[in-house]
């Protein structure tokens, strides 16, 4: 659902005044509220319509919105909401046993807590995959990324960072003189920082 | 029809019962001391209703209530390959060892990329805020791509500001190439409080209290403002508000 900007300022007024805003600058509330209005209007359509039962739809309520703003903080606005909706309602059915579960003492983690986690940080569809890259790009990418590692965990100077601003990679090295023992420990430490970075962003297709 | 009617009434409102006490856990419970019978379980769904034509009524409040406490809780997980990672993982991946010219460990790691502009904004903010008293030349949240905060002693702290050697910082440059060598009184560092907010889900408040210029120094192509100072809010949830309903 497409919307005008006089849409947008109405949709975001809306959600605003319930709160579930906060703590969002205003760009990322004009990217949200469309996408929890939509989420609204489709749990709506599918309980009266009968698709749903009450106990999913008071379930996937109480998740639907935790959810789509972690998910919207993966992948930005570009994912298709009926689909993760109609996923939504599949998970929360096969997982309600599980969800209105009472909470044992020792146990840590809340179960609706850990379903929105890992519904969010794992669905996934046609118009966020189109973000990954291919199989060729993602070879490509390990190599790079092994390369620069070697380099960075061989080298005998400090390694300050890589400079990644162009496509060739560049090793920065550090004026500071350590011992063998303390270039290996920190140039492990950067490797470590460079590594994860770099899979984040391979990940999100960057 | 009329004993089909009662069954369903009384159905409905027991089966909400039961579900909202399997939904409140932990520290949910407050929710059900104050929660309010459904109201009308032949209409449609109420509650969503209510959200999308932006009612506040007791029912969205006892709903935000519960939004926040699963959006910080979440924010401590995090699933990654294959696996849901404990508190203390995701903790433990967010802990950067900063520039190695101070061992105070770093605690915060706070990224103050400029957040973007909006269909009503013409300029980009950034969300570090800073309080002072002079008006200076350069404003050094504005600058600033990085926070690190270390701990000393639990109530001061060393604040590092990192200032990237990008093009579009060169007017700082060469104030900071000076403060380097000739530490001084400077605007750039003369203000009296900082303060930022962990972005999203999140949402911890951070305040500080400046109390003195350390030095600059350069690191990863940065130059890095380090100054002293107290911890008047050391993550405090922003969303506490919310928790509290009429």
């Amino acid at each position: 659902m497409e919307y005008s900007e006089d849409e947008i300022l109405d949709c975001v007024n809306r959600w605003e005044h319930t709160g579930l805003l906060y703590g969002l600058p205003l760009h990322e509330k004009e990217e949200l509220a469309p996408i929890y209005d939509n989420v609204a209007r489709l749990s709506l359509s599918k309980f009266d319509s009968g698709e749903i039962s009450r106990e999913v739809s008071d379930l996937m309520d109480n998740v639907m919105f935790p959810i789509c703003r972690r998910l919207y903080r993966r992948v930005g606005y570009n994912f298709n909401i009926e689909k993760m909706v109609q996923e939504l309602i599949k998970k929360v059915t096969e997982n309600k046993t599980e969800l209105v579960k009472p909470l044992n003492k020792d146990e840590v983690k809340n179960p609706i807590v850990e379903f929105a986690v890992v519904f969010a940080d794992t669905y996934d569809d046609d118009i966020i995959s189109k973000k990954q890259f291919s199989d060729t790009e993602y070879i490509e990418r390990v190599d790079k990324i092994l390369d620069t590692v070697r380099h960075i965990l061989l080298n005998k100077e400090l390694v300050s960072f890589v400079d990644r601003t162009s496509s060739d990679w560049k090793i920065m090295l550090s004026d500071a003189k350590k011992s063998k023992n303390q270039t290996r420990y920190w140039n492990q430490t950067v490797s470590k920082e460079f590594i994860t970075a770099i899979l984040s962003d391979t990940n999100k297709g960057i | 029809m009329d004993w089909l009617k009662k069954g369903a009434v009384t159905f409905s409102l027991a089966f909400g019962k039961v579900e909202k006490d399997a939904l409140a856990q932990n520290d949910s419970e407050s929710i059900l001391a104050g929660n309010i019978a459904i109201v009308n379980p032949y209409v449609s769904n109420q509650l969503m209703t209510d959200l999308k034509e932006g009612r506040l009524t007791q029912q969205v409040k006892e709903f935000r209530k519960k939004h926040y406490q699963i959006l910080r809780e979440s924010a401590k997980y995090k699933f990654k390959d294959g696996q849901l990672l404990s508190e203390d993982e995701v903790r433990a991946m967010k802990i950067v060892q900063g520039d190695p010219y101070d061992g105070y460990p770093v605690e915060v790691n706070f990224d103050n990329k400029a957040i973007g502009t909006s269909l009503f904004e013409t300029t980009t903010v950034r969300p570090l805020k800073v309080q002072r008293g002079v008006v200076p030349r350069f404003k050094i949240e504005s600058y600033t791509s990085n926070v690190h905060v270390r701990n000393v002693d639990g109530k001061n702290k060393l604040l590092d500001f990192y200032i990237p050697k990008s093009p579009e910082n060169t007017a700082i440059l060469s104030e900071l190439e000076s403060l380097k060598n000739n530490k001084r009184l400077s605007d750039l560092v003369n203000f009296t409080k900082t303060s930022f907010t962990t972005q999203d889900a999140e949402m911890l408040v951070f305040e500080y209290r400046m109390l003195a210029f350390d030095k600059v120094v350069e690191y990863n192509n940065n130059y890095i403002v380090k100054m002293f100072a107290e911890c008047v809010s050391d993550g405090r949830w922003k969303a506490d508000w919310t928790q509290i309903i009429d």
